[in-house]
Order: structure tokens, then C-alpha cells, then sequence
């Protein structure tokens, strides 16, 4: 630190602030480096985790976890080659190229021995059997169980003598069409469109989710792949689970940062030293882009548990305008005479304000309720005050005493004199009113759209694969679903049947594949007495059969077992271990009352959305069932801050050119019209080129906003137009590198934001020598 | 007794290799000791011995076995019940000639227990040897055949089948998971080289 500042108590307070600061990120540095592998686990790739969820209601928000948790710790893969026997043989090649990775496979989900039932037998009955025993003459009972008893064979392991008429079997038998699995020859087949499918459905251990077990699954499947359809062209292999997004989505965002970061580094690095041709400039860019990173990464995983992806992607994005700072403070003081510390103690206000703006803007992202969003905001902020605090630190130590002025800047100012400068003539007023007319054009071509799914899809060649899986497998969808709440359980269950008894038709008609509700394995205590009571009607039959076959009296006591299936009794069983998820039970309600209880019920292969708005419409004249559809709620919460912050934006414009005013007085209309102009233009192109306006495409415009008003203020601020063009040409080319790289990204959210971005940064950069005073340059 | 040394000499060198004689040899051995035409038909006699109930239920009946389409099985005396037994599907219709049909697609039990009675039925053992270990002996034109399930998924349906004959299949018992079992001794089979129209019939 080699320049000497005078031995004012500023500047030894300066020095201990730099060391300080030093200290900090140096610290920050061997922290974040120390644990990094673990870190590295805990970068989060899962799109859903950037969606809000909705704090007001307790139920959905356990019911969204209970799924995601089932959901993301398994792994489906679908298996079919050209006949049952070839297909049974590329499984066990599956099998074999997946061994090792510590995978469990899992078997049909559902406990069809019954063993855990046995006990309940009498209170479980399927409806057809309800029905059959409603009607039945006591001799048609008594022949039906002659028959079974008589019959070549009964399967099952419940014998003829505790379940005679089968009721029992039926009802066992009924719990298979939860899935349309069959175990055949060892495998779980499921057959589809004249396909017949291997299901191979693994349960990942508790590493899933670190970066390396999920590149080596992805290679194994792969190769697994390829060696399948080496033997068998026409094979097929379906891979369907959140393991598979977040692998796909990690190999995404590590090659995007990796574009993103090493565009705008280079190109950063390329056109500093172009123009200023000077080592210590490139340092001082240096340390202060490595700064703004540190203290945004510390941040990042200090205050959030898991760090998305999507936010790093958007981070590297972020160098370009973190260099901003150090190129603006360069561009002051080239050719400048005066003393470093002179320099510096001048052009501490500027920088205090040029701070301010952007940072105000990206804190509002933050007003949004998405968690993704509010974790970009506050890493951007942190990045860019990183940044920002390193120039403000190092500047004096790092920056060379004088900047010679490098030759470009002749260039510049040649440049800036031909600009085109707004003058009051008549062909001007007529240029104005044209471009307004091309504007309003623009705006009425404008459109919305707040679809979530257009925002944060997938790999979509893994999203058509995991549909198909799902239909197949008939796996409920994670975004509709109803979710039930009652007094008590034994009233939840109740609600349940009830629904599900309006589901049937649905069903029936192909609307809904079918679905997944606790009260399917455990029946309500009600429906369980009523059952009993049903049975014990057959009582005079059952004497009947123990005269025929020369029974003793009694025969049949013990299949009047006397137990009711509780809640209870059915979670602490393993029995219940597949469906447990969809039981959310007690949840705390509001101060001291009683809890309430509640459930989903899950939905396979919904057809259309005329269905979803028809079971909508259902769970509105069904007592305790709320029908949630994630992604239309989303879509809806997008919308409605879509036009939440277009009020902030509007509200900004207005409060932008006050805020300024007292500093900029009569020229303040010259800050804020440039920026203003390029919003309303690229608004206007936007709606020619028919890119739908959403909520980030707003964000995007507060952001330009902010850094739109900063080259203004520096172009305005100074005399030297040409060197202050040069610093925003500088920093407006390099912001246009980091968005326009990240208009390339392959999350539609983060190439929405992008492209805004950069047609408004382009756009006010362009407009804002227009209104500089012309009597300079 | 000049005759009959060699044939003693056979089934003792039958007898020595019974045992090495391995999964596939000795499924070929049997299948090359049954009759191969496709229809063969007779009567049955079933014997239930149900789990904790003492007496003994008898059936009599008759079967009619197509290769490739199914079996149909005909109680007739004491109760008359017929099961008709095909690839994916059950067909069970009682004296009184209601029906219940059960199929594959919608319990996929069905399918299970249909392979393994065709299996066991029909004599198609490779089919049953995918999901059963299998044992057995062969002594001249008599053969005997134990399955027992591989895994206990089947584990929990079946315990054991056990067959026994020579030119047609003689003897079965079944042992359900439950305890309850059935033998079945068949009687006057005879053998068709040809699928009547007729027979056909009975399978749609």
C-alpha cells in the first residue's frame, strides 16, 4: 500500500477500516473455501423451492411438505424391450448397472398379505360386497361360501375357515387397484399401450441430493441406457424422479454459471485493460468483483439453508454491474492532477448515492413472496455492497497516483459530439410525437402472461419423460390435490369417504386415473361398525355352513374378531409406511384451541383442466375438502404482484425525479427522461415482438431503472462528458454482457429477466447523451 | 427276466442321475414323458382339506385343458361351479349361473394365480419354474415334480405344489399359504389332436 495519505486522523481511520475489511473478507474467504464440498450439497436445485408457499394456512404448507419429501427421495425407472421375456431381462441389466449406489428397491408399496388387516377383517368390506350383502338371500350366502370351499383353490393366505364368503379377499384384492403394478416373475410389470413395462422403483439414500451421487446416477443410467439399446434398438427406458431435475438442473446451472461468469469476467478483463491500460486498474476491478462474491456467497449461506442454483446463475450475472463501481470511480480521474486522497474524499457522496439506487431496486424483488427471489435480492445487494465496499476500501492504496488519459477517450469525445442532442424544433416535436405514436402502438400489442409453468420449467425432454412415467405408473399429481380438515379424525375420515363416493363417477369416466386416500386402507369407524353390522346378519348362514360341514359349534368365533381399525393402531403399523405421507394429523390451530386434523387426497393422471375446474367445483359443496391447484394459485399470486409492482414501478418514476431533485434542481427532467424513454421503448418493442409481460419482465425494468439513473447521474454530475460517457459506455457495455449472457439461459425466468434488462440498459445508454446539455462535450 | 434287466438297469441309472439332473434337464425329462397334442380332457376328483376343519370336502368333476387358450374346470357333484381359467382372467360361474369375473388388468393377484394353475394345470413348468425352485425325480415313464416359491411376495399365496404322473399329469396337490389343501387325482384322460370349433368356443 504504497500511497502515502496524509496523517489526518481520516486517513489512519481509513487504513484501519481497509485492514479491516481486508481481515473480513479474507476470513470470509477461508470460511466459505473451508466447507465448500458440503456447501456444494446444499446448492439447491429443485424449481418448486423457488414458489412461494402460502404461510396463512398451516395444512397445506405440512401437506406440500409431506409430498415433497415422498417425491424426492425416489427414483422410478420403466423398463420394456420387445417382449415380456426380453424385458425381464434388460430390468436385471438395469438392475445391474445401478448396483452399488446404495438405491433400495422398493416392492408394490401396499401390504397385500393382509397380515396386519387380519385381526379387522369384519369391518373391512369393499362397496360391492356392501352392496351384495344388503340384498342377499341367506342361501345365496350360504352357496357362496360351499362354493369357495368346494373351489379348486383359494389364494391368499387367510384360510377358507376365517373368511368363508371372501369378503376379506376382495377387500385385499381391491387395494391392488391403487396401482396398476402386477408382480410378475419376480418383476413389477405394467402394461400401457400394448407395451409391457418393467417398473424399477428405487428409494435414494440420504446422499441423493450431493452434486457427485447425482453425476454418477446420471452416468450410470446412461450407460444403462446405451447398453439397452445396443442389444435392443427399440427398447425403452422411462426415468421419471426429482433426483433426475435436480442432477439436470445442477449440470444447468454449473454450465451456465460457468458461460455467464467467464463471459463477463473476460469480457470484463478485456475491455478495462483495452481502455485503461493499466495493471492497477485491473486489480482493483479484480478485488472488488472477488470481494463482491465472497460477501454474497457468506451471505447466501449464512442466511438461507439451501442456496438455488438459479441464484448463482443469477449472480454471475451480477459482475457487470459490480465492476461499475470501480470503472465510474477510474473514469472520474483520468488525467486528473489532483492527490489520491483529494480524489477520493470528492467522490465519496457520488458513490454513497450510486449505491443507493441499484441497491433500492433489487431490494425489491425482495417485496415479492417468492423465496427464489428473495434470495437473488439479498445476494445482489450483498454482492454489489461487496463490491462496492472493496473500491471504496482499497481505492486509495490500489489506484495509481495519477491515470494517465488513455487515447480512447479522444474517441469518445468525438463520439459524443456527433451524438444526436434533443433540441426544441419543430421536426423534433414531430420526431417525439411519432415515437409516442410507436409507443402506444407497442403497448396496445402488449400481453401477460403469469403462467408458472412457463416460467420455471424443467429439461423439458425429462419433463415429457417423467409425464409419461406417471401416467403409466399412474403416480398422483404433486399440484392438484384436495386437502381435508375436521374436529376429529374419525370426522376427517368421514369426509373422505364422502368425497371419495363423488369421485367414483369421475373415475368412472376416465377423468381422474384414480386416486390415493388414507381411508382407502383405514375406513372410518362408522363405516367399519356399519360393515359389522352387515356381517353379523349372515350369522344364521354361518350355522347353516357349520351343519354342512359337520362343524363344530363356535366354528366361526374367531372370525368375529372384535377390533376396530384405529388411526392409531394404522400409523404405528409398517403396513400404513407408504401412505402415512397423506395423513397429516394434528395441526396446531390459532392460541390454545383444539388442533384440527387433516388429510389429502391425491389425484393420478388428471385429464384436462375441465376436470380440475369440475373437482374444483366438487370440493366447494363438499363439507371440510378445499381443492388446491398449486400451479393455478401460483400463477394467480404471480399476476397479482405482477400488478403489485407495476404500482411500485409507476410509483419509482415518480419518486425517482423528487428524490433528485434537490441535488440536480431544473436538470433533473435530463436524469430520469433518458431512463424513462427506455423503459416505454422497450415496453414498446416487447409488445411488437409479442414477449409476454410478467412479473420479472417488471423487476427487470425497476432494475434498469436503478442503474439507468446512475449513468445518468454520472454523465450529469461531471463536466467531462467524454470520460464520464467512456466510464458509462464501459459499465453499460459490460451489464449488457453479464444480462444479455443471461438472456441465454435455459430457465425461462432468468432469460426473461435477461433480455428486459438488456434492451433497457441498451436503450437508456443510447438515450441518455441525447439529453446531455449540448453547449459541453 | 431277460426283458426286464435292462428296463431295471434303466431305472437305476435313472435313479443315479435323478439327483445331478438339473433345472432345465429335468423340466425337459418330464415334458418329454407328457403327451404333447393340444387338447386333452378327463375327470377329476378334488379333495379340500381345509385348514382346522376336519372333514375332508370332495369334489368330482371333469376339465378340459386347450393349449395356448386355457382350462376349464367343472365341479359337478356335490356343488356344480365351473372356473374357467385363461391367461389374464379367472371366470368363476356357480349352479345358479351368476358369474364373477375377475381380471388381471384390475387385481393383479388374478394374474399371478391364473400363471401358476395354467402352469400347474397345463403342464407348462418352464412358465412356473420362473417363480418356483423346483425338485423332483424321474424313474422310468413316472416322473414326480416339487415347486416351491422363490420369493416370499409368491411366498405369501402358495407354500407348495407337488405333481405327480407320467404320460399325462396324475396327481397334484396344492398347498395354499393359509394351510388349506387340495389334491386332485385326474382319471380317463384322453387327448385331442385338433381344436374343435366348439371347444374354442368355450374360451370366448
Amino acid at each position: 500500500m504504497s500511497n502515502p495519505g496524509p496523517s489526518s486522523g481520516l486517513a489512519r481511520a481509513h487504513r484501519l477500516l481497509a485492514w479491516f475489511w481486508l481481515a473480513f473478507l479474507l476470513g470470509a474467504a477461508c470460511f466459505l473455501l473451508a466447507g465448500w464440498q458440503e456447501r456444494l450439497g446444499r446448492i439447491d436445485t429443485d424449481l418448486l423451492a423457488l414458489l412461494p408457499r402460502d404461510e396463512r394456512r398451516p395444512a397445506l404448507e405440512v401437506a406440500l411438505k409431506a409430498l415433497a419429501e415422498r417425491g424426492e427421495r425416489q427414483l422410478a425407472l420403466l423398463v420394456s424391450a420387445r417382449d415380456e421375456a426380453a424385458t425381464h431381462k434388460a430390468a436385471a441389466e438395469v438392475r445391474a448397472a445401478l448396483d452399488g449406489l446404495g438405491l433400495t428397491e422398493q416392492g408394490v408399496g401396499a401390504d397385500f398379505s393382509g397380515d396386519f388387516y387380519f385381526p379387522y377383517r369384519q369391518g373391512l368390506l369393499t362397496a360391492a360386497d356392501r352392496e351384495w350383502l344388503a340384498t342377499v338371500t341367506l342361501d345365496a350366502a350360504t352357496t357362496r361360501a360351499l362354493n369357495r370351499a368346494h373351489a379348486l383353490f383359494t389364494p391368499g393366505n387367510v384360510p377358507w375357515r376365517s373368511d368363508p364368503y371372501g369378503f376379506f379377499g376382495d377387500w385385499l384384492a381391491a387395494l391392488g387397484e391403487a396401482t396398476p403394478l402386477r408382480p410378475i416373475d419376480g418383476d413389477l410389470m405394467v402394461e400401457h399401450d400394448g407395451w409391457h413395462y418393467a417398473a424399477l422403483i428405487y428409494g435414494l439414500p440420504q446422499s441423493a441430493f450431493a452434486a457427485d451421487f447425482q453425476q454418477k446416477l446420471l452416468a450410470r443410467l446412461d450407460t444403462a441406457r446405451d447398453r439397452l439399446h445396443a442389444v435392443e434398438p427399440r427398447a425403452r427406458f422411462l426415468r421419471a424422479g426429482a433426483v433426475l431435475h435436480a442432477a439436470a438442473a445442477a449440470r444447468q446451472a454449473e454450465n451456465e454459471m460457468r458461460l455467464i461468469g467467464l463471459g463477463s469476467l473476460i469480457g470484463t478483463f478485456f475491455l478495462i485493460g483495452f481502455v485503461f491500460q493499466s495493471a492497477r486498474a485491473l486489480t482493483l476491478i479484480a478485488v472488488s468483483l472477488v470481494s463482491g462474491a465472497v460477501v454474497a456467497l457468506l451471505a447466501g449461506f449464512l442466511l438461507f439453508e439451501r442456496v438455488h442454483a438459479v441464484t448463482l446463475i443469477f449472480g454471475a450475472s451480477l459482475i457487470g454491474v459490480a465492476v461499475d463501481y470501480a470503472i465510474l470511480v477510474f473514469a472520474q480521474h483520468l488525467g486528473s492532477q489532483e492527490s489520491v486522497w483529494e480524489r477520493y474524499r470528492r467522490l465519496l457522496p457520488t458513490l454513497g448515492m450510486v449505491l443507493l439506487t441499484p441497491a433500492l431496486a433489487y431490494l425489491a424483488l425482495a417485496l415479492t413472496p417468492f423465496p427464489g427471489l428473495k434470495q437473488m435480492a439479498v445476494f445482489a445487494v450483498c454482492g454489489i455492497f461487496g463490491a462496492w465496499a472493496s473500491v471504496l476500501c482499497f481505492y486509495p492504496y490500489l489506484l495509481p497516483a495519477v491515470l494517465p488519459l488513455p487515447d480512447n477517450a479522444g474517441l469518445m469525445a468525438r463520439l459524443l459530439a456527433r451524438w444526436p442532442r434533443w433540441r426544441d424544433t419543430g421536426r423534433n416535436r414531430w420526431l417525439v410525437v411519432c415515437l409516442f405514436a410507436a409507443v402506444a402502438g407497442g403497448w396496445t400489442q402488449l400481453r401477460t402472461d403469469d403462467d408458472i409453468r412457463g416460467l420455471f420449467s424443467g429439461d423439458a425432454a425429462l419433463m415429457a419423460e417423467h409425464r409419461q412415467v406417471s401416467e403409466i405408473l399412474r403416480l398422483p399429481s404433486p399440484a392438484q390435490m384436495f386437502l381435508l380438515n375436521a374436529d376429529t379424525p374419525e370426522t376427517l375420515l368421514q369426509n373422505e369417504e364422502a368425497l371419495i363416493e363423488r369421485l367414483r363417477p369421475f373415475v368412472a369416466a376416465n377423468r381422474i386415473g384414480g386416486y390415493e386416500a388414507v381411508s382407502r386402507w383405514l375406513p372410518s369407524g362408522e363405516k367399519q361398525r356399519r360393515a359389522r353390522a352387515l356381517q353379523a346378519r349372515l350369522q344364521a348362514s354361518r350355522d347353516r355352513i357349520g351343519e354342512e360341514l359337520e362343524l363344530p359349534a363356535g366354528w366361526d368365533a374367531a372370525s368375529s374378531s372384535a377390533e376396530i381399525l384405529t388411526v392409531d393402531a394404522w400409523l404405528a403399523s409398517p403396513a400404513s409406511a407408504p401412505f402415512r405421507a397423506l395423513w397429516l394429523g394434528a395441526l396446531p390451530n390459532g392460541d390454545g384451541a383444539a388442533p384440527r386434523y387433516a388429510s389429502m387426497v391425491l389425484l393420478q393422471n388428471l385429464a384436462d383442466r375441465d376436470s380440475a375446474d369440475a373437482l374444483a367445483g366438487l370440493a366447494e359443496t363438499t363439507a371440510g375438502v378445499e381443492w388446491i391447484d398449486q400451479t393455478g394459485a401460483i400463477s394467480a399470486l404471480m399476476a397479482r404482484y405482477r400488478e403489485r409492482l407495476t404500482a411500485v414501478l409507476s410509483l419509482a418514476c415518480l419518486l425517482v425525479p423528487l428524490l433528485l431533485y434537490p441535488f440536480f434542481k431544473g436538470r433533473v427532467w435530463l436524469i430520469v427522461a433518458p431512463v424513462l424513454a427506455a423503459g416505454a421503448v422497450a415496453l414498446a418493442i416487447m409488445g411488437y415482438l409479442d414477449i409476454p409481460l410478467q412479473l420479472l419482465s417488471i423487476l427487470a425494468l425497476l432494475l434498469t431503472l436503478g442503474m439507468g439513473v446512475d449513468y445518468a447521474i454520472f454523465l450529469q454530475a461531471r463536466q467531462t462528458h467524454a470520460h464520464t460517457l467512456l466510464a458509462t459506455t464501459l459499465a453499460a457495455s459490460l451489464t449488457l454482457l453479464s444480462f444479455g449472457l443471461l438472456a441465454f439461459s435455459g430457465t425461462p425466468a432468468l432469460h426473461a429477466l435477461g433480455l428486459t434488462v438488456t434492451l433497457g440498459v441498451a436503450l437508456s445508454w443510447l438515450l441518455t447523451p441525447v439529453f446531455l446539455r449540448h453547449e459541453r462535450g | 427276466m431277460k426283458a426286464s434287466l435292462p428296463k431295471a438297469m434303466f431305472a437305476a441309472a435313472a435313479l443315479c442321475l435323478a439327483l445331478p439332473l438339473h433345472a432345465a434337464d429335468l423340466l425337459a425329462e418330464v415334458r418329454a414323458r407328457l403327451a404333447s397334442t393340444p387338447v386333452t380332457q378327463g375327470e377329476f376328483q378334488q379333495t379340500r382339506h381345509l385348514a382346522r376343519i376336519g372333514k375332508p370336502l370332495v369334489s368330482n368333476g371333469r376339465f378340459l385343458l386347450v393349449r395356448d387358450l386355457g382350462v376349464i374346470w367343472e365341479n359337478v357333484a356335490p356343488i356344480a361351479q365351473t372356473m374357467r381359467l385363461t391367461k389374464n382372467e379367472i371366470l368363476q360361474t356357480d349352479g345358479a349361473g351368476t358369474s364373477v369375473r375377475l381380471s388381471a388388468d384390475r387385481e393383479p393377484v388374478v394374474g399371478v394365480i391364473s400363471g401358476i394353475l395354467l402352469g400347474v394345470l397345463a403342464g407348462e413348468f418352464e412358465a412356473l419354474a420362473q417363480g418356483f425352485d423346483h425338485d423332483g425325480k424321474v424313474e422310468g415313464d413316472k416322473w414326480r415334480l416339487d415347486f416351491r416359491p422363490r420369493d416370499a411376495k409368491l411366498g405369501r399365496l402358495i407354500e407348495a405344489i407337488s405333481l405327480r404322473g407320467a404320460r399325462d399329469i396324475e396327481q397334484v396337490e396344492i398347498r395354499s399359504a393359509a394351510g388349506d389343501v387340495t389334491r386332485i387325482a385326474f382319471r380317463a384322460q384322453t387327448h385331442a389332436g385338433e381344436v374343435s370349433a366348439e371347444t374354442r368356443k368355450r374360451f370366448e
